[in-house]
């Protein structure tokens, strides 16, 4: 690879605009604007599509994912869809009904082979289990390793008695920064 | 063919994967930021309910606590989030923060009240209520996750 590109990767929320081309003073050469839209691409796009970029990158989830637990077997959760900027999905383990926890790898490396800490800062959890009752599905960051790095959360779902659901499908949102 | 530094802006699309950058993917990155830029949160922000200085601030404006909105505590288990009323991005084209939607999970984390419920209130275009309660035993602080559109 003979490339190494500007700025962190996107979970590290770093990137400016800068570090997809733009600057607050670029100009088209000799102020000469774009010919031919079809095959010209001009600085007002570039910084565009740089600014745009950079606060999309700021903001966007690092995984989006739905498990379901398995308090029946009983074992680990089934992750059943997961979407992130890399790597793949996280090791799943049940600690109780309605309880589990999902640990990441604490980095992982961009496309371009440049590594960076995925250090969780935020995450939302909803239960989408199907049914006329109302669960409540709390998080908790953790750093399993103790280096400093929120790479774990844990989850919990319980009742309006908040007594622990069994079998419940949640949808897990995380951020990193 | 793209031309590099002999090609300044405008830059013609074409070339190589290695020395050029092509219509298809000019296109393909267009269609792919654009789809991104549609869902993408304007903000997300963790804080507790008893304390006006966020933990975490990631948002499209920028990042950091120093980018965050003013928090107001209300009540046990009961903040106001307030967003400027407008951003500017690096090119100073200013916008309204428009907020018309948001999800909120309680965490569970030391010293604050375990299995909340974070209700959210959008109170206007830029200000949020968030509430916090146990089931149970009622309203109760916590540390909430917040993301906004």
């Amino acid at each position: 690879m003979s490339i190494v590109p500007t700025g962190n990767p996107a979970w590290v929320r770093s990137n400016g605009h800068t570090a997809y081309g733009g600057n607050v003073n670029k100009v088209n050469y000799q102020s000469i604007g774009t010919i031919n839209p079809r095959t010209d691409l001009s600085a007002e796009n570039l910084c565009r599509i740089a600014a745009d970029l950079a606060a999309v990158a700021r903001v966007s989830p690092f995984a989006v994912m739905t498990f379901t637990c398995d308090d029946t077997t009983p074992a680990a959760p089934t992750i059943n869809k997961y979407y992130a900027m890399a790597g793949s999905s996280p090791t799943p383990t049940r600690n109780g009904n309605g309880d589990v926890t999902f640990q990441w790898a604490g980095s992982y490396a961009d496309d371009y082979g440049v590594v960076a800490n995925a250090n969780i800062i935020a995450a939302t959890a909803t239960v989408v289990t199907s049914g006329a009752n109302t669960y409540v599905a709390t998080v908790e960051l953790l750093d399993a390793n103790a280096n400093g790095v929120f790479e774990s959360v844990r989850v919990r779902v319980v009742d309006q008695a908040v007594a622990a659901v069994s079998n419940a499908k949640v949808c897990l949102t995380i951020w990193t920064g | 063919m793209a031309l590099g530094g002999f090609a300044p802006c405008p830059f013609p699309l074409g070339g190589t994967a290695i020395d050029g950058f092509t219509a298809e993917q000019h296109a393909r990155l267009s269609a792919d930021l654009k789809a991104a830029v549609s869902t993408a949160p304007f903000a997300v922000i963790r804080f507790a309910t008893d304390n006006t200085t966020p933990l975490a601030y990631i948002a499209q404006h920028g990042v950091g606590v120093s980018s965050a909105p003013t928090l107001t505590v209300l009540g046990v288990g009961d903040i106001r989030l307030l967003w400027a009323a407008s951003y500017q991005d690096e090119y100073d084209n200013a916008w309204g923060a428009n907020i018309t939607q948001a999800v909120a999970t309680a965490h569970r984390a030391f010293g604050y009240t375990a299995n909340c419920v974070a209700v959210v209130t959008l109170e206007s275009s830029r200000q949020i209520r968030v509430r916090t309660r146990n089931p149970v035993t009622g309203a109760g602080d916590a540390v909430v996750t917040l993301a906004v559109w």
